[in-house]
């Protein structure tokens, strides 16, 4: 992935399917996306996600967030597939 | 003064102590619920469960039903713990307890409180069947 000034380095979380599906817990990540939805789309090319964004609800720094927020560098983000406590 | 607690635990759920946490002379009120493991779920037989969550968002989020359902029902407690972990047939899952001055709004709130954790809190449920079919992360069964 090529360098400029919009890169930056996130910390991505994740958990139940998508924990099994990228076969990770966490990964640092760097990436040019603007906002959390950008990220979706470049994270779903690398893993094909198998839920639709509609299913989803992005998080960043330990709370749920909008799909248009904007990202930072060090940020913790995660993507929220259906919960399904109780 | 109104108090709220959530917790998430590997730990069987002791329901006498959280008992004790609500003794309150101006409450005539206590509602409690439990969710249990069930045996069986759309037909299929299940062995057992296994619970994650995201813990740090989970306690945000749940803080937040929580002290929405002391602003919004006036009750006086509410708390309510949930299991992660490996979880058999008839484990208590869930459990949330409520208290308040008359019982409509303990009834109110605790539907509430479990109505939202069981939508909103990023905990999820992975069922294991007795069958051969595949264990699988309850919720997104509609894979695209």
């Amino acid at each position: 992935m090529k360098k400029s000034l919009s890169n930056k380095t996130i910390q991505l979380n994740y958990f139940s399917r998508f924990a099994e599906l990228t076969k990770k817990t966490n990964e640092a990540w760097s990436t040019e996306a603007v906002t959390v939805q950008e990220l979706w789309f470049e994270l779903d090319e690398q893993y094909a996600f198998d839920l639709d964004i509609s299913m989803v609800r992005p998080a960043v720094n330990h709370e749920f967030c909008d799909w248009q927020r904007v990202i930072n560098d060090r940020d913790i983000v995660s993507f929220i597939p259906p919960v399904s406590g109780g | 003064m109104p108090v709220h607690y959530f917790e998430l635990t590997e730990k069987k759920i002791g329901r006498d102590l959280l008992l004790e946490k609500f003794s309150d002379p101006t409450c005539g009120a206590f509602v409690s619920f439990e969710g249990w493991v069930r045996n069986h779920h759309d037909n299929r037989p299940v062995s057992h469960l296994y619970y994650e969550a995201y813990s740090k968002l989970a306690i945000n989020e749940a803080g937040k039903i929580l002290e929405q359902a002391l602003v919004n029902y006036g009750i006086n407690s509410a708390i309510c713990i949930h299991r992660l972990g490996s979880l058999q047939i008839g484990d208590v899952a869930v459990w949330v307890g409520v208290n308040a001055a008359h019982r409509d709004a303990a009834f109110e709130a605790c539907r509430f409180v479990i109505d939202e954790i069981k939508s909103r809190v990023p905990i999820w449920k992975k069922e294991y069947y007795l069958d051969s079919t595949k264990p699988l992360w309850v919720g997104s069964e509609v894979a695209r």
